[in-house]
């Protein structure tokens, strides 16, 4: 009997702590328990920070040497990392956004988007980040330069009236420029001439706690007008955001030795190159779209010349290594079929 | 009875004939009498191939970056076929080269109405991982265009780089060669949002995509189209060109002759 009453205190016990360990370890795989992990992990180092393998350029540009003459008395130790907010458009939300548009005729679905057609638009929104890009069938014909282009500051107002009248507008975004760079080149009178054919109207994110937003494919909106300023389409890149905690960086040498070991993106370098940094500041990075971007991390941009006086620029992580687990399928898609036997 | 069964085999064969022709889909062909195809080439892995650019690493994300254009071809709307996809060891220089100088384009590049490459690139070049027949097919040896190619992505660095004179050639009846004059990130999204956003790289590659049965060489489809490259790659302090080229004599799917659509997108940087 006593037997018997032992078997079954261990029973229970046994189930009880099965129960106990599997709540614990749901809780963990929860995305708020990560989260506070991660938060102590800007101490301990215990959680890491998931993230995609930072991408590189195509030009295989690298540096032999590379020194520093910046100033990095001013630069952060630590810096906070953003959590990245999902935007989970309902079809509700996106039914208003097509609604207000005038793109309702027909409205679906296209794996992660939503996607709605008008009379004379399109209209797609990326549900897990609410990015979105609306193109009127104008965009399409609009070849030819623009025989009147407007003032920018016509261009600014029409823009913003357009986005907070369709629901788009973002309240972290920010005027940044009228872009004039879109231009169709012609060879007239034997001579090359470029003109523009499109003006986009750009409005970036509001820095985070005064420190840029803008690296990799920064968070934008865009707005592109045709002839007379009417409105061809908008697009956006964009992630909300909420402050998940500190984190401690790299030091600037540790970010320096990074580039020059290639783990770092860099720009407008050729082979073998020597170069001296002039100057490092800190960024955030936004990933592109279709990239499961959890966190918004802090990066170094150094800017500076090669040795022949060439200016370029840099990018690393400015979370250390040890703090980042790197998960390459955070952004590899689905594999297309390979050719064989060639 | 004769004269029954032969009735009976006459039916089966219409019937079958019927059948095919029901489901064997919107199958056609634009107007150079090819069926409409995608084929794709990239190179990620050049340590330990003897590659020039071995020295200077490896590239994680080209597979994924060209294979995303998958999605033209498994959409069920779409009628394309997947031609080729030729990675690292695979994705020769001769692929690229046109025919009068001993290449292979013929039946490979040019053979399909969109090809693409990613991988390395250090100007006006594509920088492969096996010497077949050399590491590097250069912009002056592509002559795109002459039999089927109807647009190309290069998804690697400085390829357009230099005056439409330099890159121009490259063209030769193709209605547009899409890519950088300047460095550029290689990300594993680019031909999935070519996808995704058609009308936002080239309005006759939209045409085709979603609306199958309809040739790209329809009046449509003839612009010079433009690109968005902004959205799927990041250009660092400089600007993005894109074109869509015609050689000094006039080809058919231009509007206007001598015509180039250069996109200077500016950037965020």
């Amino acid at each position: 009997m006593k037997e018997r009453s032992w078997f079954w205190m261990g029973l229970v016990g046994m189930t009880a702590l099965a129960l106990v360990s599997g709540c614990s370890s749901r809780a963990v795989q929860a995305g708020g328990a990560h989260d506070r992990a991660a938060l102590n992990a800007a101490g301990t180092g215990a959680r890491r920070l998931r993230v995609a393998p930072m991408d590189m350029t195509g030009s295989a540009g690298n540096f032999k040497k590379l020194d520093s003459a910046a100033d990095t008395s001013r630069l952060p130790k630590e810096l906070t990392v953003y959590k990245v907010v999902p935007a989970n458009v309902t079809r509700q939300q996106f039914d208003e956004h097509a609604r207000r548009l005038g793109v309702n005729r027909e409205i679906g679905e296209n794996g992660d988007a939503f996607v709605a057609r008008g009379e004379k638009a399109s209209l797609v929104v990326d549900k897990q980040t609410g990015s979105f890009d609306f193109t009127t069938d104008e965009f399409a014909a609009q070849t030819k330069p623009i025989a009147r282009v407007l003032a920018d500051e016509q261009y600014r107002a029409s823009a913003e009236k357009f986005l907070v009248d369709a629901g788009l507008m973002e309240p972290e975004a920010e005027f940044r420029d009228v872009n004039r760079g879109n231009v169709v080149g012609v060879y007239e009178d034997g001579g090359w001439v470029e003109k523009p054919y499109m003006v986009e109207v750009r409005f970036s994110h509001k820095p985070l706690a005064g420190i840029a937003f803008d690296k990799g494919v920064g968070p934008k909106i865009i707005v592109q007008f045709g002839e007379d300023g009417r409105i061809l389409g908008a697009t956006s890149v964009w992630r909300k955001v909420e402050p998940l905690g500190k984190y401690r960086l790299k030091t600037p040498q540790q970010a320096l030795d990074a580039v020059k070991n290639g783990r770092g993106q860099i720009f407008d370098v050729g082979q073998d190159a020597q170069g001296t940094v002039d100057e490092i500041t800190t960024s955030y990075l936004n990933e592109p779209l279709g990239y499961r971007q959890l966190y918004v991390l802090p990066a170094y941009v150094m800017k500076g010349k090669t040795a022949d006086g060439k200016p370029f620029t840099a990018l690393t992580r400015a979370i250390p290594d040890e703090m980042l687990q790197v998960d390459e399928s955070l952004n590899h898609g689905p594999k297309a079929p390979v050719s064989t036997g060639k | 009875m004769h004269w029954r069964a032969r009735t009976f085999a006459s039916g089966v064969v219409a019937l079958a004939l019927a059948l095919a022709c029901a489901f064997a889909g919107a199958a056609y062909a634009d107007d150079d009498g090819s069926s409409v195809a995608v084929g794709v080439e990239w190179v990620g892995q050049y340590t330990g191939t003897g590659s020039p650019m071995a020295v200077y690493g490896n590239l994680s994300t080209p597979d994924d970056c060209v294979g995303g254009l998958y999605n033209i071809v498994s959409d069920p709307r779409t009628n394309w076929g997947w031609a080729f996809n030729w990675g690292n060891g695979n994705a020769w220089e001769l692929d690229w080269k046109r025919p009068s100088l001993g290449g292979n384009a013929y039946r490979l590049a040019d053979d399909v109405d969109l090809v693409a490459f990613s991988g390395h690139g250090t100007g006006n070049n594509m920088q492969f991982a096996t010497c077949r027949n050399d590491w590097a097919s250069t912009i002056n040896e592509l002559d795109l265009g002459v039999r089927d190619c109807e647009w190309a992505l290069m998804y690697t660095c400085n390829f357009l780089r230099g005056t439409p004179a330099a890159y121009g050639p490259a063209a030769n009846g193709a209605h547009l060669i899409c890519g950088y004059a300047t460095d550029m990130t290689v990300t594993g999204n680019g031909g999935a949002l070519f996808r995704t956003t058609p009308s936002r790289t080239c309005c006759a590659a939209h045409t085709a995509c979603g609306s199958p049965g309809t040739s790209t060489a329809k009046p449509r489809s003839r612009r010079p189209a433009r690109t968005w490259h902004e959205r799927s790659a990041r250009v660092a302090q400089s600007t993005t060109t894109c074109g869509a080229m015609a050689r000094s004599a006039p080809t058919q799917h231009l509007t206007a002759p001598q015509q180039l659509r250069t996109t200077r997108t500016g950037t965020l940087d």
